[in-house]
Formats: structure tokens, sequence, C-alpha cells
């Protein structure tokens, strides 16, 4: 076990050294960190309440979910009580965002964080809420504007590169020629739309290599299924699948092996499924990102930020969580290490 | 002795067989009770591992069972005690829950209203990505039991009941559960290593291990399933496959290196789970089989000892058989060779009594008894064909009567003892009898026969000498066997008629009575 274990994180440290942004800048041993302590800070009060709100229920939020819990276990252990809501509505709606956020803002809590539906529509409400005094922070893979006046983010600060460096991963596999479609999540969603960014952005450095199509399956793995048999129907040609989110690459997975195509998939994020699909080689490799650090870091700027902290020596401005490009060779160990299982 | 020889041979040879028989008896026996005890002792493993696993898994399953049934009750009387101000606000409720989870002890107890929004003790959070139950109709009021997987790879139960009747913030709760974590689970139940050869784990249907700790060989996070696969044969894996998936207890036999394990599972009611027992082959096959070996140890003493036994016996009784023959031959020796004198003597004193019987003892010539005696033989020859040359001579003494009457019955005896040696003297290869006071009748055959004219012409010369001279006087007749003649008394008739005639004719002649 133990030798499997450091095996799969040498691999990782080496894939993440050959095309990571986020290896320059943090050290890890492993995609996803479950291992967390809480810092050294010494919060100044016993309880805590918070306000989250994230764009849609999804099993990626309840990964996130998970860091937080263990967070406000550990501060229990320190006696500190930290009561919160989790909450997100069954389809992303930056309008029902907004209104959950103005909402939140009449209640008692310390901190309101928010993973941003639609940056467009939510950093005004943000700002509007810390002019009412709300202490606000954003966090998971998302964050308001860049001119927004939250406090402070928590969790994917590289959605462009990890958008990249999945399409660099599929041009070198198809050796830089080929039909490439995109697969978006949610339309706004800032790390959807980022990673649809660095992806056209690499296409376009190869003269060969074209995007042919683009769509959004909000978050949906039946419509990700959906357009994919589009694509698939409409570009007889079609050589790579570009999927900028988790519901992205099971649903052109399925698509995929019911048509019987060979169609190169890179995608994001750690479903159950999409891992499966992984080791079984319909999904050629998967950029997972570090959802229970981020849940769990999350916890611990929110008491600061409760505690009249601001962004400096405490925490960071952005804190940046990790994103790892798996491939085949890695799933089992990935579905070992995130669902406890081996085929 | 050739016959106390094989009589010996025989009895020797019997004694032999017997024990040779009897003892390849007693060694087909001891091998049949050999393999016998080893096939028992195989069925009686079998027995008791399907005992000692059954009774593990069913004391644990119903550990389980009783848990559940424990947090569904406890669950039910929280739910009972709930009041309006737990209801009033979000931390009113989380006290509520808090209080819950204290009195009983809970790790987690939920609420869930009709949005799957799920009320905890520190946090509200969305519920309907997280748990499948939530998705599952609980409308037939049944407890819910489900499995999370949660990121990062652990697994916890959740027991879950409908709820009726209760609002929070203008929206029904539908659902409250506890949530265990397997681990702590099978840390409570002692799941894991029971010694070292017996191991309990708790898997899905899918042969998913649900407690995340080592199973016997199998590593915590394998699948059972596939992880025996190489273990069994295609139609044992099926069935393994099928008894999981479709919740059915069974047993089955591992083989993986040089090891035999034995695995037993029972499903875990309402769950879907399978409580499963690895019992390292050669544990209780082990104690078993060393009872067995020392009962067996034994056995094969007592049988050795009853093969000396019967070796013994059978020198003993060979060597009783041997004596007891020898004597019984001795004595049946000596019986025989008494019996053989008297019987000798016996034919000896015969002989003389027949002699006595067949002879007449004043005149010394043959009597009336042999005379019949031979006149049955001849008869036989006749009927037989083999006789056809025979002559009867009949005669009478004239004047017996007179001489016993006149001079005395010793004259007349020496009268008698005078006729008898006169035809004896006259017919030397011819048998006299005497038939009567005083009648003869001489057989002629052979040489007499073939003289039997001169020689009667003799005797009537000299009868008729013997007249004058008051000699001895017989009035002979003689007549010869004819075909016609069945028996001698034919015969003899013709020649006691011819005595008669002759009689007549001496009378005539002027026969006397010697004085």
């Amino acid at each position: 076990m133990k030798v499997k274990a450091i095996f799969l994180a040498l691999l990782l440290c080496v894939s993440h050294c050959m095309y990571g942004y986020a290896a320059e800048e943090t050290e890890h041993d492993s995609a996803v960190h479950f291992e967390r302590e809480l810092d050294s800070y010494k919060p100044l009060k016993n309880h805590y309440n918070f306000y989250f709100t994230y764009k849609i229920v999804h099993p990626w939020w309840d990964a996130v979910a998970l860091g937080i819990e263990e967070a406000q276990r550990q501060f229990l252990e320190h006696g500190v009580i930290i009561t919160y809501e989790y909450m997100a509505p069954p389809k992303t709606s930056a309008i029902d965002q907004a209104e959950r956020l103005r909402k939140a803002a009449e209640g008692a809590y310390d901190v309101i964080g928010v993973d941003v539906a639609d940056e467009a529509v939510i950093s005004p409400v943000l700002d509007e809420l810390m002019e009412k005094g709300n202490k606000v922070m954003t966090f998971s893979s998302s964050d308001a504007a860049s001119d927004c006046k939250r406090i402070a983010y928590v969790g994917n600060t590289h959605n462009v590169e990890d958008g990249a460096q999945l399409t660099e991963a599929l041009c070198r596999k198809l050796n830089y020629k080929g039909n490439v479609a995109i697969l978006v999540g949610a339309e706004g969603a800032p790390c959807h739309e980022e990673r649809a960014q660095g992806a056209r952005k690499t296409i376009g450095k190869y003269s060969d290599m074209k995007v042919v199509d683009v769509a959004y399956d909000q978050d949906s793995i039946e419509n990700a299924y959906e357009l994919t048999k589009e694509f698939l129907a409409r570009y007889k040609d079609l050589d790579g699948i570009v999927c900028c989110n988790m519901s992205n690459p099971v649903g052109a997975a399925r698509a995929v092996k019911e048509a019987g195509r060979d169609v190169v998939i890179v995608g994001m994020d750690h479903d159950r499924e999409a891992l499966e699909d992984l080791r079984d080689g319909i999904i050629y490799c998967l950029g997972v990102q570090d959802c229970f650090s981020i849940g769990f870091d999350t916890i611990q700027v929110a008491v600061k930020i409760a505690d009249g902290q601001l962004p400096g020596e405490l925490f960071p401005e952005k804190t940046q969580e990790e994103t790892t490009l798996i491939y085949q060779e890695d799933a089992e160990d990935m579905l070992r290490i995130l669902y406890g299982v081996v085929q | 002795m050739g016959w106390y020889s094989d009589m010996k041979r025989s009895i020797q040879l019997t004694a032999v067989i017997g024990a040779v028989i009897i003892s390849i008896l007693v060694t087909v026996m001891s091998m049949r009770m050999i393999r016998g005890a080893a096939s028992s002792t195989d069925k009686a493993v079998a027995k008791v591992s399907e005992f000692y696993l059954k009774e593990l898994a069913d004391r644990r399953t119903q550990v389980i069972a009783s848990l559940i049934d424990s947090k569904t009750d406890q669950m039910q009387r929280a739910m009972q005690v709930i009041s309006k101000q737990d209801l009033e606000s979000v931390d009113s409720l989380r006290a509520f829950i808090g209080r819950t989870e204290l009195l009983y002890e809970l790790d987690l107890f939920a609420l869930v209203d009709q949005d799957d929004i799920v009320y905890s003790r520190y946090s509200t959070y969305m519920g309907g990505s997280r748990y499948d139950f939530l998705a599952d109709d609980m409308a037939d009021n049944r407890t819910a039991i489900s499995t999370v997987y949660l990121y990062g790879g652990s697994k916890h139960i959740c027991i879950a009941i409908p709820l009726s009747g209760i609002s929070f913030q203008g929206k029904k709760l539908q659902v409250c559960f506890v949530e265990i974590d397997f681990k702590k689970l099978a840390d409570d139940l002692a799941f894991g290593v029971e010694n070292a050869e017996t191991w309990f784990g708790l898997y899905q249907g899918n042969g998913e291990n649900l407690i995340s700790m080592d199973f016997g060989p199998f590593d915590a996070d394998q699948n059972l399933l596939t992880a025996t696969k190489d273990m069994l044969s295609e139609d044992e894996w099926n069935a393994l496959n099928d008894h999981f998936q479709n919740g059915i207890q069974g047993e089955t036999v591992l083989g993986h290196q040089s090891a035999r394990d034995t695995l037993y599972y029972v499903p875990v009611r309402d769950t879907g789970w399978m409580m499963t027992v690895l019992i390292s082959g050669n544990l209780i096959q082990d104690q078993i089989r060393g009872i067995s070996d020392e009962l067996l140890r034994q056995s094969t003493q007592y049988f050795v000892l009853i093969g000396l036994a019967l070796v013994v016996y059978f020198l003993l009784l060979f060597l009783e058989l041997h004596r007891q023959s020898s004597r019984l031959l001795m004595q049946e020796k000596k019986t025989s060779r008494e019996y053989s004198e008297r019987a000798l003597k016996s034919e000896s004193e015969l002989g003389r009594y027949k002699g006595i019987a067949y002879k007449d003892p004043l005149t010394g010539v043959q009597s009336k008894h042999a005379y019949m005696e031979k006149a049955k033989i001849l008869d036989q020859a006749i009927a037989d064909g083999d006789l056809s040359a025979l002559a009867i001579l009949v005669g009478d003494l004239n004047g017996l009567k007179h001489i016993n009457d006149t001079i005395g019955h010793a004259a007349g005896d020496q009268y008698l003892k005078d006729g008898a040696m006169m035809l004896c003297r006259l017919f030397q290869h011819s048998p006299v009898y005497r038939t009567g006071g005083d009648e003869f009748i001489v057989i002629l055959q052979n040489a007499d026969y073939e003289n039997r004219f001169p020689l009667l012409e003799q005797l009537n010369q000299m009868v008729e000498e013997n007249i004058s001279t008051e000699g001895v006087v017989i009035s002979a007749g003689m007549a010869e066997l004819t075909p016609e003649d069945d028996y001698v008394e034919d015969v003899f008739k013709r020649a006691d008629h011819l005595m008669y005639v002759r009689k007549q004719q001496l009378k005539e002649m002027g026969a006397r009575m010697r004085t």
C-alpha cells in the first residue's frame, strides 16, 4: 500500500513538473491532500457562523464540503465551534445565487463565501454586500471579477492554465493535427470559461488544429452526452474533445463509447465514472483539483476574515489550490484514493 | 500313517488359511477405517467450519441488525419529543440535533427537508448529490439503509427513517438519518482479525469493501469478487457473484498460494451488505486433524494389538488343534485298531459259528443249512445262465429207525457216520450234506459230475454188497440239471423220486437192518 502511494506520488510529481504550473508554486505529493491540519492561527472567538453558496448541487462540491467538515471538526477539537450553511441551487443560476447572497447578508453570518456562478452578475452583488458591512470571500474554482471588493479567494487560481494544459496534452496525443470540439459547463462561470479560453488559446498555437464547435452543458451529464452525440454526428472527422468541467467528460465518454468512435477526450475533475473511463482508455487525461484542500482552506481563511484579518501575512488574497493531470496509468490509484475502490 | 498325515495336514492348512483370511480382513478393515477416518475428518472439518463460520457471521450480523434497529428506535424516539421550540430557528434545531447526538451517542444525526436540505448539528447543506437515499421514494415508511461513498475513500452507513407531520421554516421535514463511519463500526464490532487465522469483513453486493480493513489475504481496498476470481473455478466464482448480488448466504473454499481458506458470507438484513468471515483452512482442520490423528493413532494401536492377539490366538489355536488332532488321530487309530481286532475276532467267531451252523455235528459233513445256502448260490447261477453242469444225488439210509429202536441210538449214530463216510469217500470232489435224520444230498460238479454215472454205479454196487454183510445201505437217486430247470429244487425232486425208486429196489433185494 505504502509503496503504491509513494509510486503514485512520484508519478504525479513527475507529471506535475512536466506539465504543471501549480507545482512551481506549491509543494505536493498527491493530487489530493486528505491529511490536512489547521495552521497555528488562534481564532479570536469560540463560535463562528458562515454562509457558503456555490454553483450547483453536484458531487464536486460535496468533495469540497468534506474539506470544510474536516476543518470544522479540527476547530471543534480546539474548542472553536463553526456552524455554517453550504447551499446551492439544483441548476446553475447567477440570479438565484444573487438572491441567496442578498438573503444571507440579512443573516447573522460572520463571513459569506461564494463560488461565483457568473462573475459579471455576482461581482456587483458581492461589492454590494461588502458595502453593507458583510465580510465576503470567494472560494472553490470561480473567483469574482478582478475589481471586485471581496476580501479573499480560496481555490483554483489557474483555470486558464488548466484548460491550456489539458488541451496541450490532447494536441500532443493528436500529433498536433485535427479537429477539436470544446464542451464547457455553465455559461458565464469563470472557471469553465477560463478553461475554455485556455483551450482555444492552445489550439490556436497549432496551424493544423482547429476548434470546430463549442457547447455548454450547464453542469449536466445528460446535456454533455447529448451535445457530444451532436458533435459526433455533425463532425465525422472530429478528433478530440476538451471538457472544461466535471460533468463534461462523463457525458462525452458515454457518447463516444456508444458511437464507437476514436476521439481523444481530455477533461476536468474526479468523477468516479470519468476515472473509470480514464482507466479503461476512453478518456485520455483528467485534471484533478484538490477539492478537499479548497474546502479546508476556505474555513481557515473564513475564520481569519471573520476575526477582521485581511490578506497579508496570515493568508494570501488568493489561496491557490492544485490541479494535477492524471493519465490512464494513474486511474487505479486515484480510484482507490478517492473512492476506496479497486476493480 | 498316510491317512493320519493327510488329516494332520488338512487341519494345519485350515488353521493357516483361517488365520490368513482373518488377518486380511483385519488389515482391510483397518485400511478402510483409516481411509474412512480421513474422509470423516474432512467431512467433520467442513461441518465444523460451516457451523463455526455461520455462528461467527450470524453473531456479527445480528449485532449490525441490532445496531440498525437500535438507531432506528432512537431516531423515532427523538422525533417523538421534538417540540415547536426546537423548530423555531436553525439554531434551535441544531441544538435539538446536538442534544439527540449526545443522548444517543450518535456520530451524525440530521434532518432533511423536502428540498433535500440537510440540517445537522453544525451545518446546513445540500444532500441531493451526496445521499442516494434521498432520491428514493420513502413513502412506504420503511427504514432505508444505504452506503455513502465519500470523496477520499471512506464509506458511511446511513440509516434513514421517513418523517411526517413535521415542518421547519415552512418546508416539510421528510427524513431523518444517522450516519456512521463503517470504520468506526468495524472497530466497535471488532472486525478485521479475530485471531491469527480468522477475519471478518463487510462488503457491498458488488464486492466493494465497506470497512476499509484488510480481510485476510485481501487488501482493504480490493474488491472481493475481483480478487477471488483467480482462486475459484468459473462456476464457483459465478455462484459467489450471484450470491453477493442477490444477498444469498453461502460458503466457498478459496485456494491461494499453498493455503485453502474457507469464506463464509451471510447477507445483512435490509442493507445489501454481505457479512463475510474468512478462516484459514488449516485452523479447524489442524485442530480436528490433530484429534483425528490421535484417534487414528489409538485405533492403529488397537488394530496392531488385535492383530498381535489374533496371531497369538491363532498360534495357540494351531498348536491346540495340532495337539487335539494328534490326540484324536491317536485315539482314532487306537479305536480303529481295536475295532479291527474286534472285527477280526468277530469274523473268526462268526466263521466258527458259521462252521458250526454249516456242519453236521454228528457226521462231520455239511448241514441242511449249508445245503440251503449252497442251493441259493446255485439258483442264482442257474438264473444267470452261468451253470449248466450239475447233478444232485439224494441218498437215504435204510434201516436207521430199526437200529435206533433195536440196538440204540449210539449204533444209529454210528450207522449215520458210516453212511456219511461212504458218500464222502466215494464223492471226493463233491460236498456232502446231511439234510434230514437219515437223508443225505451230494452236489456233483466238475470231475464228480463228469464221473457221475460210474460213481453212482459204484455206490449202488457197494450198497448191494452191504445188504448181505449188513453194512451201510443207502438208497440213492441221481438227477441232472436240465435246461428246463429253474432251481436246484427241480433237480432235487427228480433225484428224490429216483431215490424212492431205488429204495424200493433195495428192499426187494432183501436189504436188512444191521443188528
